[in-house]
């Protein structure tokens, strides 16, 4: 072998080695480009791949009457979920599972022919149900628990809590109102996966960052009594039926603090299955829908002519003999009564018409709108449920003659059944005008007190005297044995009232039906020391359309019932009388001392609190709650809880849980 | 032709031996990691890839010890005896009963308890065969029929063979290795050309005809286009890369390995390792390569002989190749090939086979072209 020879080679050897230098050269900058340069891009791809962010939510909070009473909790509802990517034959199991679910099998089989590793198939399903799919025992169909919103007394106060969806949201009444206490903030948690949908945990550091907020709910207190509110239910739906009414509405409420103890509405829904019901019956139309209010709102024409000193007890009102002319229209009495001249009270005992327009022009427009802002009409009460409305009180600017001379007993203008009963409890409370409300406190899960919401007064409208002496006339329509309220009477106490009958405006004829009425009764008692105000309305009654013949008695009825039942438990305090003048702001007339009886019983609840699901909690996660709530423990095996000895939410008789961890949460 | 001075006066390249440990080092660890989950998920053991991985890295070890201490002049007496071997035990693999079929391809040989991927074997006696058959004919090296139709036809044999399998990476590889021989033995460059036309139709037409090998052609070109099936190894391999940007993610802590990798812990181990260790991970892996066919060449340069610098050169451009291709294919520089990356994936007769040929290099840098004084 040559000398020449061995160069060339060498030469060669240099030349193909430079060859792969430049190749793996070319290997670093292809790794720079894809690591450094378009990193940021591929690892976004990678994030989204790997991780799926999981929102826990906390259980949803209670809500409990002013006795402690449960009206909305949270138990667990067993849901039906599927991985499609599993399911080789969508078309059987789809019929299998809507079969099983009572699901659409169109549905079920669209979601299953998706691409992805997850779809619901049936949420919160019977245990009927759930036996059913896991007997079909087809691989890729599971079954999780998940909380779900239940009211154990089904209709009971269902206008007032509304409900909650089946994710645990709230969406009507104060299940939407007071959705941030109820709902605790829910805890994110970012959870690995694999490529086969596996969750994966990221380890501690990253999760627990990922977890603002421990359980921040508050269960809610009202100021409901569900043994008045179930009472006035009662009471109403018979009313409503026996009457033959479309509808109807009650309220009952604390005369001087502004808490409702009651408010129904019927027909009435059960929130379990508020979806089966049209919207319309889930509204709480108390608050919502507003009507003409008709003669209940003449007492307020005349404690505003009685406040203004345009007239007094003793002037007498010439009613006309049954016809007055106004601008173009002639004004009658309910019934065309004729009544020549009327004692000022009188024009309220026989609930004139004519007596109260001439009230009320005496009064003026001015003055007259300026009294009905006062008592609230025309703008919301301000009540802690959603949706309310304010009535449509027009501007005087725009009052024809005879829209003034209507308005006086209560036609023209719009009210809602919150607004006449926090109104009429302006009077019954000395003038002074209260924020109604439903919300006593909120408790947090050890039962500590976290807010109160105290009685709130919003102005004063009429002098305390006016108030007592359009009282005593109020008293006289109830006591008096030929006054309209006559039907409202209660043996040894004294009630205050007044009858309505108004007409409602029909929109197809563009005028006021002589058919279709609203009959009301609105009063309070005891007549010399109100505490309780209560409102009847029904609506469109077929007999008895006249209000002290439909409406008074089914007040009558809730009164003596809650006088007879409820006797130590309405001693409720008198508003603080310090001379407040009117119109001015005040926020807070009378501090409650007892707050809704005992400290001890919001601790009761706390402290009863049921098993807690474990489901998912590391081991110390585990032993702090179980700690934290004192029940004794056990722990099996590593990794995650999957399974306890004592079904969550059930009350602990067991001296020792187990809980199971296993490495892997499916 | 002359007897190459056969003292030993040199000591073994004792860089090219620190670089293979450690990257075998290296391809331990990530192994376990990249296949634990795989390894507990398939097996019920997280440790079933390291376990067998560290025996045969010993094996490795032990073969690689004492070949660096085989007189490299020896291979020549085993060249023909070993590309005879190479055939019998190829064509045996055709016959149904004795090979292995895994995944659509039969590579493997059984032999009692130990299957073996004979093609990784065969590799090196084609280079032996190679360096030696080009020595003994560098007085012909212009002559074509003698120079180029013989090796070629052997070369083709082998390949025939192994596409049999069929195993088109490795054929790949092979005739690139024995071009490379060639070029650097004094062959024409007419000769190479004339090769390369001749391999090419062959190539395209098997590319062609196999359905899946053009879906990997395609793939490869735009794997965005269809992310979830063919594109879709590839994909991953980018977002284990993009992933692990510039520090890495940190041992252990790939995502990518469960089972968004198709074979984490064999063809893409460099993934997992990007993903893992960034592109500071990746940077030293491919320094790692770099410097060790550096001192493959650099052997070869300096080696005492003819027969010497071939077989040198031919070993150290297998490994560069090898590497080359793995490391280009999971960054999507060339099609996804399902060929090992030397010493750092998973598998037998890869790790063996390697650590021979760094056996074979480290008893030829012992001799030194120096001590001939040729000056």
């Amino acid at each position: 072998m040559t000398k020449k020879a061995k160069k060339w080679i060498r030469f060669r050897v240099t030349a193909v080695s430079i060859l792969f230098i430049v190749l793996f050269v070319g290997l670093l900058s292809r790794a720079l480009q894809l690591q450094v340069i378009s990193g940021k891009t591929l690892k976004a791809l990678a994030e989204k791949q790997h991780t799926k962010n999981l929102v826990l939510y906390p259980e949803r909070k209670m809500i409990l009457d002013r006795n402690g009473q449960k009206l909305a909790v949270t138990v667990e509802a067993d849901s039906i979920y599927a991985d499609p990517s599993k399911i080789t034959e969508p078309r059987s199991v789809s019929r299998d599972l809507a079969r099983a679910c009572n699901a659409d099998r169109r549905e079920v089989e669209k979601d299953l022919s998706k691409r992805g590793s997850f779809c619901w198939i049936a949420r919160q399903v019977s245990p009927n149900q759930k036996q059913q799919v896991e007997a079909l025992n087809i691989d890729g169909v599971h079954v999780i628990r998940e909380p779900k919103r239940f009211y154990p007394h089904k209709d009971l106060a269902c206008h007032i809590l509304g409900f909650a969806g089946v994710d645990s949201t709230g969406l009507e009444g104060l299940e939407l109102e007071y959705e941030k206490y109820l709902k605790s903030i829910p805890r994110k948690v970012l959870w690995g996966r694999d490529a086969r949908g596996k969750r994966i945990y990221l380890g501690d550091n990253d999760s627990e960052k990922l977890m603002p907020g421990e359980d921040t709910g508050c269960h809610l207190i009202l100021t409901i009594d569900s043994r008045i509110q179930y009472m006035v239910e009662l009471r109403l739906k018979e009313a409503v039926e026996l009457k033959e009414a479309k509808g109807g509405t009650a309220i009952v409420m604390d005369t001087c603090t502004g808490e409702i103890l009651a408010l129904a509405n019927y027909p009435s829904f059960n929130p379990n299955t508020f979806t089966k019901y049209s919207p319309e019956l889930l509204r709480n139309r108390a608050v919502t829908d507003c009507f003409d209010p008709g003669s209940v709102f003449k007492p307020f024409v005349v404690a505003a002519a009685l406040e203004e000193g345009v007239v007094s007890e003793s002037d007498t009102i010439d009613c006309e003999n049954g016809s007055y002319i106004v601008g173009d229209r002639v004004i009658h009495e309910a019934q065309y009564k004729k009544h020549k001249k009327l004692l000022l009270p009188d024009v309220l005992k026989y609930s004139s018409n004519i007596g109260a327009v001439k009230v009320a022009e005496k009064l003026g427009k001015k003055r007259l709108y300026e009294y009905m802002q006062a008592f609230g009409f025309g703008s919301k009460t301000e009540i802690d449920l959603p949706g309310e409305v304010g009535g449509i009180v027009r501007d005087p600017g725009n009052w024809r003659p005879v829209d003034f001379a209507t308005m006086a007993f209560g036609q023209g203008i719009s009210v809602t059944a919150i607004q006449l009963v926090t109104a009429i409890s302006a009077i019954a409370n000395k003038g002074i005008l209260m924020k109604p409300h439903l919300v006593k406190g909120l408790v947090d899960k050890e039962g500590k007190v976290i807010k109160e919401f105290h009685p709130t007064a919003v102005k004063r409208v009429i002098s305390p005297v006016t108030a007592d002496r359009i009282t005593s006339i109020l008293t006289n329509v109830v006591e008096g044995d030929d006054g309209t309220g006559k039907r409202a009477q209660i043996a040894n106490v004294s009630v205050a009232g007044k009858t309505g009958t108004s007409q409602k405006f029909d929109r197809a004829l563009q005028k006021y039906s002589s058919k279709k009425v609203i009959t009301s009764f609105i009063g309070f008692f005891p007549a010399d020391n109100p505490r309780i105000t209560v409102y009847v309305m029904l609506d469109e009654p077929k007999k008895d359309r006249w209000g002290g013949m439909a409406a008074a008695p089914v007040f009558r009825d809730i009164s003596e019932q809650i006088l007879t039942c409820f006797n130590k438990d309405i001693e409720l305090k008198r508003v603080a009388d310090r001379g407040i003048e009117r119109e001015m702001k005040i926020i807070e007339v009378s501090a409650s001392g007892n707050f809704y009886g005992a400290d001890n019983e919001i601790r009761r609840i706390g402290l009863n609190s049921p098993v807690p699901d474990f489901t998912g909690m590391s081991i110390r996660e585990v032993i702090r709650a179980a700690h934290d709530l004192n029940i004794s423990i056990r722990t099996a095996g590593n990794g995650w809880a999957v399974n306890q000895t004592v079904i969550p939410g059930k009350d602990n008789e067991e001296t020792c849980i187990t809980v199971f961890f296993n490495n892997e949460i499916r | 032709m002359a007897a190459p001075s056969s003292e030993k006066n040199g000591k073994p390249d004792i860089m090219l031996l620190f670089v293979t440990l450690i990257l075998v080092s290296v391809g331990m660890v990530m192994i376990y990691s990249a296949s634990f989950i795989i390894a507990q998920d398939r097996f019920g053991d997280e440790y079933h890839f390291l376990k067998k991985q560290i025996l045969f890295g010993l094996a490795g070890l032990i073969l690689m010890i004492t070949l660096s201490n085989f007189p490299y002049h020896m291979w020549k007496k085993l060249a023909y005896p070993g590309i005879l071997v190479s055939f019998i035990l190829l064509f045996l693999l055709i016959i149904p009963g004795f090979g292995a079929k895994v995944g659509g391809a039969t590579r493997w040989l059984k032999a009692g308890p130990v299957t073996f991927q004979v093609s990784e074997a065969v590799k090196i006696a084609v280079v032996i065969f190679m360096a030696y058959y080009m020595t003994k004919k560098a007085d012909h090296v212009k002559e074509f029929f003698r120079i180029a139709f013989i090796p070629l036809s052997i070369t083709s044999i082998v390949v025939a063979l192994i596409l049999m399998q069929p195993d088109f990476g490795t054929a790949v590889i092979i005739l690139a290795v024995v071009m490379c021989m060639y070029f650097i033995a004094g062959g024409r460059i007419i000769h190479l050309t004339a090769l390369l036309a001749a391999a090419f139709p062959l190539a395209f037409a098997l590319v062609v005809r196999e359905s899946y090998r053009l879906e990997r052609l395609m793939a490869f070109r735009n794997p965005w286009k269809d992310p979830s099936d063919t594109g879709f190894q590839i994909i991953q391999s980018f977002i284990s890369f993009g992933s692990g940007g510039t520090f890495g993610v940190g041992l252990g802590n790939s995502m990518q390995k469960l089972f968004y990798l198709p074979e984490p812990h064999t063809d893409f181990i460099l993934s997992v390792i990007a993903e893992e260790g960034g592109f500071v991970g990746v940077a030293i892996v491919i320094s790692l390569f770099t410097i060790l066919i550096i001192r493959g060449f650099w052997i070869s340069f300096r080696a005492p002989e003819a027969f010497g610098m071939l077989l040198a050169a031919g070993l150290t451009v297998l490994l560069a190749l090898e590497g080359f291709i793995n490391m280009a294919a999971v960054m999507g520089l060339i099609p996804t090939k399902g060929l090992a990356l030397p010493f750092l994936s998973y598998g037998g007769t890869s790790l063996i086979v390697s650590m021979a040929a760094v056996g074979i290099l480290l008893n030829i840098s012992t001799y030194e072209a120096g001590s001939q004084g040729t000056n």
